[in-house]
């Protein structure tokens, strides 16, 4: 029995020593890398730095809403990652509004001008006729005419748009064909002869970047639904290395604290429940780094940090039991199991109305709340795991060592004896 | 098991006092909120424009005033201190969101320029512009959310417990966040309610029912136990508080650890999320301790009920 307790007891804390060091470090081995929990922590906005902006779709009446809504969560997406922002994130908020999240930019206006723009792209005759829509460019690049030096965007068009616009410039011969964009003339110019090849080009006076961000535009589409930017949010990185270095140092500080306090109020469950809360910490970073769309935000580290603090929560309730079982007269190991018995409803019903509230946060929340909302779940979810099921694996263990003087548990002798 | 001691107290008893104190909170508030104004509104609700300047030491938030009124702007501003706690570095420059993006960035960056003539080292570290209908959902979505987790938790409570216990915890929550919301009011000089607010009212509700379910559980099975024998509801609720008070506190200290210090040691934007959180707990075990069992007791023992089981 001491043997069988003794190997665990070391085989939990070679476990913890391996698993903690995994969440702040790594090591390769077969070629393979191990990423640690703390550098896998997807970090929020307001964290890394970025911007962050809602735009608020209006309907127009022309068409289907919901459609047109989805189209132009494409739209935005398809520029933005055309821009190399490959990392932005753009998502529908309820019915009518878009979230769009860049992390890492130098210039955020330049950006959500861009991508804000309606980009309707038209072919009018002199008389400012509409001759032929952007929609039927199936591809534009930038390009440069190597003789003049200058930068042009080409574009190929549909066979229905080859078509039309063989038939627009035959018609205009000898006569101006303009290109606008939005409500803006991008160029005019006379035309030649009918082109029939679908092939066409906008000149200008473009440098190479304003010349790709136009053939992004044109090749993307015009948005279907007007979009009005209601809410635009910029951080910068250096306030969230701050804000990471002093929530680290105080989460740090409280682990310790707890720590100290469970062990003076508890004594044996209390080392115990230290143990437990280590294990919480690595298994909780992991988590935090591997589950789908967990982002680390100012409010998120918060939600962590109270999640430590509440993950001995049904320790306390549990040892207390204990504690209370122990001076009813009762030997060690009954009392143990009792108190663990006896505290399950209680911990059970509570950390369930935490989840709810958890939950109904990250639906209604949006962003860094969402965030939070998922800490504080897993964080809740875990702390059940190690709480319960570790410590009491722990506690059993510490009984195989025959330690079962109920001083260690934090009872005197005196309160036992006096019932 | 035939002589059964009941521990005594005059928790219970004294619910009036305890209620009372809470009700002065409230009142004082009330009181306030009409005198002084009520609550200090965020941006996420107002709509308006935030920019923060980390101006990289201790300045003077009349050189701030200079340099914006040098700018001539046609709408109103206001200049607060904002940093880690004791070492205000950072100045919250919050204004009307002006017509055009283009003027507001470029009045940004004339400011932050014009400031950087006497603190040359102050650097713009966030800007936020929320538009005026953003905060309209805001409010929706947080009465939505706090209706929604309400109802959510009286049907659960209900199912495990009774209908009576279900509905003192969500009245008891309800209690919870008004009270953080009159230390919003008493605080209104340095706590903006934001979004932030919203999401630390919706914890506590989840998190201060903890302490309350753990009483209504002992509760429950104090009363299944002594049920039979001729104790008042009141009594019951009494000797099952003091059987579990020490875990109620304790449970309220570890917590209370961490997010003390997050509140010490964090940064602006997360002080404002970690006060209303040390509040909303604190206040949450006060309720927990001296309303919610007190409640159950006077409730019980009034109900019309011929069984005492």
């Amino acid at each position: 029995m001491k043997l069988k307790s003794t190997i665990s007891l070391i085989a939990v804390i070679v476990l913890i020593a391996v698993g903690a060091f995994f969440t702040v470090d790594s090591v390769s081995f077969g070629g393979y890398r191990t990423i640690p929990s703390v550098k896998a922590i997807s970090q929020g906005l307001d964290l890394r730095g970025g911007v962050y902006a809602v735009y608020e779709a209006q309907d127009n009446g022309e068409g289907d809403f919901a459609k047109n809504f989805e189209t132009t969560i494409g739209i935005l997406t398809t520029r933005l990652t055309a821009q190399g922002y490959t990392e932005a994130t753009v998502v529908r908020q309820g019915t009518n509004r878009i979230r769009v999240e860049i992390p890492d930019v130098d210039d955020p206006e330049q950006i959500l001008n861009i991508i804000g723009t309606p980009a309707h792209l038209t072919f009018r005759d002199p008389d400012n006729n509409v001759i032929m829509e952007g929609d039927t460019i199936v591809s534009a690049e930038p390009m440069m005419n190597t003789q003049t030096g200058e930068y042009l965007v080409s574009f190929k068009l549909d066979s229905e748009g080859t078509k039309k616009f063989a038939d627009a410039t035959y018609n205009l011969i000898g006569k101006e064909i303009s290109i606008y964009l939005d409500d803006n003339l991008q160029m005019s110019a006379v035309v030649q002869e009918a082109i029939t090849g679908g092939e066409g080009s906008l000149t200008g006076d473009y440098t190479y970047d304003s010349a790709r961000q136009l053939a992004i535009l044109i090749q993307s589409g015009a948005l279907p639904l007007d979009i009005e930017q209601i809410e635009l949010r910029t951080v910068s990185a250096t306030l969230g290395v701050n804000a990471l270095d002093n929530a680290i140092t105080a989460g740090v500080i409280g682990v310790l604290l707890v720590m100290l306090f469970m062990i003076i109020m508890y004594r044996l469950p209390g080392v115990v429940a230290t143990l437990a809360l280590m294990i919480y910490i690595i298994i909780d970073l992991f988590l935090l780094a591997h589950v789908p769309g967990v982002q680390l935000t100012l409010p998120g580290i918060a939600g962590i940090i109270l999640s430590i603090g509440m993950a001995v929560d049904a320790n306390v309730v549990i040892f207390e039991r204990i504690k209370e079982e122990l001076r009813s007269g009762k030997m060690t190991r009954p009392a143990i199991n009792s108190g663990y018995q006896r505290a399950f409803s209680a911990i059970l019903d509570s950390n369930i109305t935490t989840i709810i509230a958890a939950v109904v946060l990250g639906i209604f929340g949006t962003g860094t709340i969402k965030s939070f909302a998922m800490t504080l779940g897993i964080g809740v979810v875990t702390s059940m795991f190690t709480a319960i099921v570790v410590t009491r694996w722990l506690l059993n263990t510490m009984l195989g060592f025959g330690i079962t003087n109920k001083a260690l548990y934090g009872v005197n002798k005196k309160e036992v004896e006096a019932k | 098991m035939s002589e059964i001691t009941i521990k005594k107290g005059n928790i219970v008893s004294n619910f009036k006092i305890f209620a009372g104190v809470l009700a002065v909170i409230l009142l004082a508030a009330l009181i306030m909120g009409i005198i002084v104004g009520g609550f200090n509104l965020g941006i996420d609700f107002t709509g308006g424009t935030l920019v923060s300047i980390e101006m990289g030491g201790e300045f003077d938030d009349k050189d701030v005033k200079a340099v914006i009124e040098k700018l001539n702007i046609s709408v109103d501003y206001t200049i607060a201190k904002t940093g880690e706690l004791g070492s205000a570095t950072q100045a919250a420059v919050r204004f009307q969101s002006m017509p055009t993006v283009e003027e507001e960035d470029d009045f940004i960056t004339a400011m932050v320029d014009g400031i950087k003539e006497t603190y040359p080292a102050a650097e713009a570290i966030s800007t936020d512009r929320v538009g005026a209908t953003a905060g309209k959902t805001l409010v929706q979505n947080a009465f939505l959310s706090v209706l929604l987790a309400s109802a959510l938790m009286l049907i659960y409570i209900w199912i495990r417990f009774e209908l009576v216990s279900g509905i003192i915890a969500v009245i008891t929550s309800v209690l919870n966040v008004l009270i953080m919301c009159a230390f919003m009011v008493f605080f209104r000089s340095f706590m903006q309610i934001n979004s932030s607010f919203i999401a630390a009212c919706l914890t506590i509700v989840g998190y201060s029912i903890n302490n309350t379910i753990i009483v209504l559980d002992r509760i429950r099975e104090d009363n299944r136990r002594l049920g039979r024998r001729s104790f008042t509801r009141k009594e019951v609720a009494e000797h099952a508080l003091r059987s579990c008070m020490g875990r109620m506190i304790n449970t309220t200290i570890t917590s209370l650890i961490t997010i003390t210090l997050l509140y010490i040691l964090g940064v602006d934007s997360i002080r404002q999320f970690a006060l209303p959180l040390i509040i909303g707990i604190a206040a949450g075990t006060y309720i927990s301790i001296f309303i919610v069992p007190a409640m159950w007791g006077i409730w019980m023992d009034k109900a019309p009920s011929p069984k005492k089981a």
